[in-house]
């Protein structure tokens, strides 16, 4: 089910309407969340509900177990990594091993045809089992640092791990910061309830008015590459997919953070203007910060992080860049992806040339400038659809050849340049001006939130899936 | 409105609308929902979320009803596109005519303008994108008619690519078969839905507006109704501008002679089980017609000999109709070939 349909409407409606019954009763309350989760993730395949629920008794059973025989603590620690990671292997990495070795026994003259050998169910990629094994694997983590201390109750547990809200596609919130709330909801005043609207309608402005504008046009040049060879063609191409991603996800976070805050949750926000970045560092501090934090937190830091030696630090960097790639999906140019990032930040961390640049008059915007060249280019990478065609797609940005070639389309250009000035407005520090007087600001806002409902009615693109639901 | 009604509405509607908001008041937690006093209601409207919904919802309507229009003929059952083909597919209606073919098909003929000269005929437009003359979609076809009509047709827009190897898959059929449930669901059934918050182009603006189209004189406007039919238009035409598609598909295959023996073999058995076979060739431009008689192997005349031997009436339409790319009709030409199409049957259907 996902937010942008009809279905989902009628699933909000129904679940919203019965929530407010389940207030007195916290068991109540758990389970209906839990059951509703269930619904909401078994309506793209029930069959995926077995995974959802296998990786959340073995973890719920795994921190239990934890405190029941503490002496045999990492043991439990390591079933529960090994069924989370093992989990993913399964299911998002069987194909891409599999054609790795067809591909590596061709290349030694064997003939082997791997992927056709697997069984059927290895193929399908359950909907966000990314996020919530790695969602899970945090809650065993902490409890075995000691810094969370695990739930009995498993219905509490399960309304934690398949939330619906962020369930498919994040934010990946720890159950540190969601497991308190759970027990204690804040009450949904109306200032809760107007944040909430204010993230849902802004939440899906950015998905069904921009992101879903630039899509066509993203496709469109992507599917067919050989359309042009032009310079300034292929950076515009790259410009809309950055945003598209963007207010593709950032989209679903503010609507997921929306719907969090009428049942009373909070969850932290997953991105910050990453665009405005004077730095990579900055950018990934910015840019989905609740993956990004996970990567520092849980395998980053217990790697040594950069409290080490200076070449122990970079092969560190390279690892959790490279994972967080691979992560997104099993092919090699998210790799090449993670590995770009990795690259380009290694060599911020060596030279600080961000730092230095920014003592210069004009240093800071020329300084985002190259921040966003260097996001570009790993962008091609994560868009594209083989290595050879990133490649390819790079060459052309780099011969500064060619005229405009097709452009993006006046629908495409308005969405892009309304996203662009929203974030040239916070990068250059403006503030909103305080309207002093509330009764003007409080019909102003709501007018300001309507027209931003007719427009996802009205101005909204062809409609697509979420782009992170494919991870 | 006077702000004590919109008051009274508001109060009323916000526990329902509002359901938490109810929940931490504390007079309807205590008392459950029920229709909240005076000074409860002037607060509803001090609610913003409420005071969003109350401004949204007439400014929706507003846009659903203003919205531009195209001003060009036609009818105006004007749905969504995936709305229409999911109608198209999986409509369970039933039907005295069907009409089969490729995208020239669905272009050419409009059911209702059909309809005019074969007054009663309930007609479905069943053509598809890249469609086949071939053994599925003619069980499909026949699927759609209803068993009960005693006036039975099947209307076979015929063109050459619609009898080549390529329209033996039936991708786009296919496809639309093969759509989930919940997907049907959703675009058929709350399909009057979907129209009224059917999205506004840019360019279908402008060529409402008569306006330049952004995407300059190429830019072509689709109308989907829910009989089948796609009326197109386009700022400028180009007769000539499926010349290079059309002669590399016919490179890649030509019209196989199975599929011509399988429409003959199909038109006897079903006008055998009495039901009536009009063929119809889809107009084109000379230069694509020069094109199709250069490539794709097809033999009209022997196609028509046999045809009619087989049991099918041919109806020769002879104008000349306009095209925005030397295939699919336009709109108001479309409109005239149907007629000039339902004419014919008519007339064939007196004798």
């Amino acid at each position: 089910m996902q937010f942008n349909s009809l279905i989902f409407l009628l699933f909000a409606t129904v679940f919203f309407g019965l929530w407010p019954f389940t207030k007195r009763n916290l068991n109540l309350r758990w389970f209906y969340l839990t059951f509703a989760s269930f619904v909401f993730y078994g309506w793209w395949d029930w069959r995926f509900l077995f995974v959802i629920a296998g990786s959340g008794l073995l973890d719920y059973g795994a921190a239990l177990g934890m405190t029941r025989w503490p002496q045999h603590r990492r043991s439990f620690l390591w079933v529960s990594i090994i069924g989370n990671v093992g989990s993913l292997a399964v299911f998002k990495y069987s194909g891409f091993v599999a054609d790795t070795l067809s591909a590596l026994a061709k290349g030694m003259g064997y003939d082997l045809a791997l992927r056709t050998d697997l069984p059927d169910f290895l193929l399908i990629l359950p909907v966000g089992i990314s996020f919530y094994t790695f969602q899970s694997m945090s809650y065993t983590i902490d409890v075995y640092r000691g810094e969370l201390k695990p739930t009995r109750n498993i219905l509490h547990f399960f309304a934690y791990l398949s939330m619906f809200p962020q369930l498919v596609a994040g934010p990946i919130v720890r159950a540190r910061d969601l497991l308190p709330q759970l027990r204690a909801p804040a009450p949904c005043d109306e200032p809760r309830q107007w944040e909430g609207l204010q993230l849902v309608v802004f939440g899906f402005f950015k998905k069904v008015v921009i992101a879903d504008s630039l899509a066509p046009r993203v496709n469109a040049a992507f599917d067919a590459p050989t359309l042009s060879t032009s310079s300034i063609f292929w950076w515009a191409a790259v410009t809309a997919f950055a945003f598209q991603i963007y207010c593709d996800f950032s989209g679903y976070t503010d609507i997921a953070r929306g719907l969090a805050k009428w049942m009373g949750y909070d969850f932290l926000d997953n991105f910050n203007h990453p665009y405005t970045s004077t730095s990579l560092r900055e950018f990934w501090q910015r840019w989905h910060i609740s993956l990004s934090s996970w990567f520092r937190d849980y395998v980053y830091i217990p790697l040594g992080g950069s409290r080490t030696t200076p070449c122990r630090m970079y092969v560190n960097i390279w690892i959790t860049m490279v994972v967080s790639g691979l992560w997104h999906g099993a092919q090699w140019h998210f790799v090449m992806w993670g590995a770009a990032h990795a690259l380009l930040y290694s060599l911020e961390r060596a030279t600080k040339w961000p730092d230095r640049l920014k003592q210069l008059p004009g240093g800071r915007l020329l300084a985002a400038f190259l921040v966003i060249v260097q996001v570009w280019i790993c962008w091609v990478f994560f868009r594209a659809t083989s290595f050879g065609q990133a490649l390819y797609i790079l060459k052309c940005m780099f011969a500064f050849t060619g005229g405009l070639g097709t452009g993006l389309g006046g629908r495409a250009t308005l969405a892009l340049s309304l996203i662009v000035l929203r974030e040239l407005y916070v990068f250059c520090g403006f503030r909103p001006r305080v309207i002093r007087s509330a009764a003007l600001r409080n019909v102003l806002w709501p007018v300001i939130l309507s027209v931003m409902i007719v427009a996802c009615v009205y101005l909204r693109g062809q409609g697509s899936e979420f782009i992170y639901f494919a991870f | 409105m006077s702000p004590g009604a919109l008051c009274v509405i508001c109060g009323c509607l916000r526990p329902f609308v509002f359901p938490l908001a109810a929940e931490n008041s504390g007079a309807a937690t205590e008392r459950g929902f029920h229709f909240a006093s005076y000074v409860e209601m002037s607060r509803s409207l001090s609610n913003r979320s409420l005071r969003t919904l109350l401004i949204s919802l007439p400014l929706l309507g507003l846009v659903a009803v203003s919205k531009p229009v195209p001003k060009e003929p036609g009818e105006r059952t004007v749905m969504t596109r995936d709305a229409f083909w999911v109608a198209k597919t999986h409509s369970p209606a039933k039907f005295d005519l069907v009409i089969l073919g490729d995208s020239a098909a669905y272009c050419g003929l409009s059911p209702r303008a059909l309809s005019r000269s074969l007054p009663g005929y309930r007609i479905l437009n069943f053509a598809y994108s890249a469609g086949g003359l071939n053994g599925a979609m003619f069980r499909a076809a026949e699927a759609k008619l209803d068993p009960k009509s005693t006036r039975k047709s099947i209307l076979l827009a015929v063109t050459p690519l619609s009898l080549t190897a390529r329209s033996m898959g039936n991708g786009k059929f296919l496809a639309e078969m093969g759509r989930p449930r919940e997907y049907i669901f959703e675009k058929l059934h709350p399909a009057f839905v979907w129209d009224l918050v059917k999205p506004i182009g840019q360019r279908e603006i402008a060529i409402m507006l008569g306006l330049p189209t952004p995407d300059g004189d190429d830019a072509t406007y689709s109308e989907y109704h829910a009989d089948g039919w796609v009326a197109v238009s386009a700022r400028q035409v180009y007769p000539d501008a499926s010349v290079p598609t059309y002669r590399k598909l016919y490179s890649e295959g030509k019209v196989l002679p199975a599929l011509v023996r399988g429409l003959m073999e199909q038109t006897a058995a079903w006008t055998k089980a009495g039901v009536k076979v009009f063929g119809v060739a889809c107009p084109r431009s000379p230069e694509v017609a020069a094109v199709e008689a250069e490539c794709s192997g097809f033999d009209p005349v022997g196609f028509v000999r046999d045809f009619r031997r087989s049991g099918g009436i041919w109806l020769p339409v002879a104008g000349e109709y306009e095209s925005i790319d030397g295939v699919h009709l336009c709109m108001r030409d479309a409109l005239r070939f149907s007629a000039d199409v339902a004419q014919q049957i008519a007339a064939s259907l007196r004798k």
